[in-house]
């Protein structure tokens, strides 16, 4: 089997190698390589195409976020990762819908938390690498996504005086952060600080509590949250895969080791030859993370069915720029970075009503299932929505129409999933699927 | 009716050989910056020979000390060497450039430009407007981002933020307006 994958791979490899144009056929032995004219560019496309993908290089600098690459605070941050106490019935954590065994994600359709929610829980292996957080992209920093959940009513219910109010009264806690920031702010006094308040547009009761706060409280608490928020990025970015048999095979392009070519079978490399030809995903699933990082309206109907009610990116563009925690806002540690300058230009408006993030496809074998609302269960099922479009909604006339039936035929779609499989990436490392060690 | 005078541009085999293409960015460079120092030498911008002594590497220098007298203290435009598209009415020139030089896939990237009258193409217009956006056609969607416009004191057009976040066929938009006038110069992109 890994004799017949790897005869393929050196016939599709002559193609795809660029070395392989204008060499004698069978310089390296490969007798069977077709040879192919350089087309009008002196250059195929197709190994670009594939190099665009791999090898993936080390997720990108965070600066809004000073302990991001802190290996204290991401020790500090995944001890918070998986606390429960913070939530409103000390049962939840992070680890309860970003389940560790699980690929980071829960395997349900629509997350569930203190409820049912409204959008699938996405995997948080190789988070580091996105430009936007949420579906919708209100956020701008994996810090300050890490601040949604915990006080969403839905999720974990907790608030932000509650979280500082925990970490000041327990000694280890405590002296992780101290050692990181300083002393956390002293709550003790809980009338002043009470533990129920928090801002929010659902919970009256709790936001009439924050609000009735004095100003430098409510400051001395939103720097120490964001603080907590900044550790658990640190530690979430360190939830890095390892390289997937497609990085093996790329390598195998140009060592032409037959052992490494032979990591994709002749269908994976036939469904490769479609990702980044007739199929064209690369459109939107392009780079190293094989997500362009933006947003797109793909027309899949809601779980429960139209008309779509989500508006995504039409209301996540304005959430983000608002957002108190945005990379632009006091608590980032890069105000006038990159990232917030890239705020500033962040573009809204009725064709992205409906639009949802780009998900990355590393890892999309353990992931299942797909969408914002995991309306397919299986890979098979989300190729032959491409292939066909059936059920898809009509697209206004305001939307981008990328979507077009792909009309793929079964053993198409057979390959095009089994490429998609070979982008699962070796697990990150078990001390990072639990608590730490020494608790 | 005027056609649509448009320019195309092909990035792909700039932005799809990194190897080759850094190679060529590099000596493209190095080009520039000995041509860039020959031009400030001899402008004149203080004694060539305190100024060779102070940035020049060996190699320029023997080049300036044992060639001709400066003959053209005129140094290149800010403008030389950026790609040109005329309007859809033949009015005005748009010359822009971006940084980085190719325009890179799904990475942000500056884009600057400068308007010119048609038949005065060496003086920038500094009484007209300028508004750059593009899109790509064939998915009816135009760029994620609204590029952060201004108009630098020089009168060129700095659109910061542009974001060409698909491979595939891209159309750029400069929309220059004077007074009542309104035309439009495109450029086709084909984004590898």
């Amino acid at each position: 089997m890994i004799r017949a994958a790897a005869i393929v791979a050196v016939a599709i490899g002559a193609w795809l190698h660029p070395r392989s144009f204008g060499v004698a056929p069978n310089e390296r032995g490969w007798s069977q390589a077709p040879y192919r004219a350089p087309n009008e560019r002196g250059w195929s496309q197709a190994p670009y195409r594939i190099r665009q993908h791999s090898p993936r290089p080390a997720p990108p600098a965070d600066p809004t976020n000073r302990v991001a690459d802190d290996p204290r605070a991401a020790k500090l941050g995944q001890r918070l990762f998986f606390e429960k106490r913070w939530s409103k019935n000390g049962e939840i954590s992070c680890a309860t819908c970003h389940e560790p065994e699980r690929a980071f994600a829960d395997a349900k359709p629509l997350g569930e938390g203190l409820a049912k929610l409204e959008r699938h829980t996405p995997s948080l292996l190789d988070v580091a690498y996105n430009r936007w957080f949420f579906w919708d992209g209100r956020a701008d920093t994996l810090w300050s996504q890490a601040l949604g959940p915990f006080e969403n009513d839905a999720e974990m219910g907790g608030t932000r005086v509650g979280a500082v109010a925990l970490v000041a009264s327990d000694a280890t806690l405590r002296a992780e952060y101290t050692a990181l920031f300083g002393a956390p702010p002293d709550v003790g006094d809980a009338a002043r600080f009470p533990r129920d308040a928090k801002p929010s547009e659902s919970n009256a009761a709790a936001n009439a509590l924050w609000l009735a706060m004095h100003a430098d409280d409510r400051e001395a608490i939103d720097r120490a949250a964001s603080n907590l928020a900044k550790c658990v990025a640190a530690y979430e970015r360190r939830l890095v895969t390892g390289p997937s048999p497609f990085d093996r095979f790329v390598q195998g392009l140009d060592d032409g080791d037959p052992a490494k070519l032979g990591a994709l079978s002749p269908s994976a490399q036939r469904g490769l030859e479609l990702f980044v030809g007739k199929a064209n995903c690369r459109l939107c699933h392009s780079g190293p993370n094989f997500s362009d990082g933006e947003f797109h309206s793909i027309g899949v109907a809601p779980l429960a069915g139209p008309p779509p009610r989500d508006s995504g990116r039409h209301a996540g563009a304005k959430l983000v720029r608002e957002a108190p925690f945005n990379a632009a806002s006091r608590f980032s540690d890069a105000p006038d970075g990159d990232v917030a300058q890239r705020l500033a230009t962040v573009r809204s408006g009725p064709e992205m009503w409906g639009e949802f993030k780009t998900p990355s496809l590393r890892n999309v074998g353990r992931t299942a299932p797909y969408m914002h609302q995991g309306q397919f269960a299986t890979l098979e099922a989300v190729v032959r929505f491409y292939s066909t479009m059936e059920g898809a909604l009509a697209v206004g006339h305001h939307q981008e129409t990328v979507m077009q039936p792909l009309q793929l035929t079964d053993a198409e779609i057979e390959d095009l999933v089994a490429f998609l499989r070979s982008l699962d990436g070796a697990d990150v490392a078990d001390e990072l699927q639990r608590a730490p060690s020494d608790d | 009716m005027t056609p649509m005078r448009t320019n195309s541009i092909s990035l792909s085999r700039l932005s799809s050989l990194p190897r080759r293409s850094s190679l060529a960015q590099r000596a493209s460079r190095s080009l520039l910056a000995a041509s860039t120092l020959l031009a400030a030498l001899a402008a004149g911008c203080g004694s060539p020979k305190h100024a060779a002594t102070r940035g020049a590497t060996p190699d320029a220098k023997a080049a300036v000390e044992a060639g001709p007298a400066p003959v053209a203290p005129r140094a290149a435009p800010d403008w030389s060497g950026a790609h040109e598209v005329v309007g859809s009415t033949g009015t005005f020139l748009v010359r822009w450039r971006t940084t980085p030089d190719a325009i890179p896939m799904n990475e942000e990237f500056t884009l600057r430009a400068w308007v010119f009258a048609a038949d005065d193409r060496e003086h920038a217009l500094t009484d007209v407007e300028l508004v750059v956006d593009a899109g790509m056609p064939e998915h009816k969607h135009g760029m994620a981002r609204a590029p952060k416009q201004t108009r630098r004191p020089d009168g060129s057009f700095d659109a910061a933020g542009m974001l060409f976040h698909m491979p595939g066929r891209w159309e750029l938009y400069f929309d220059v307006v004077r007074g009542e006038l309104t035309e439009r110069a495109q450029v086709r992109v084909d984004l590898e």
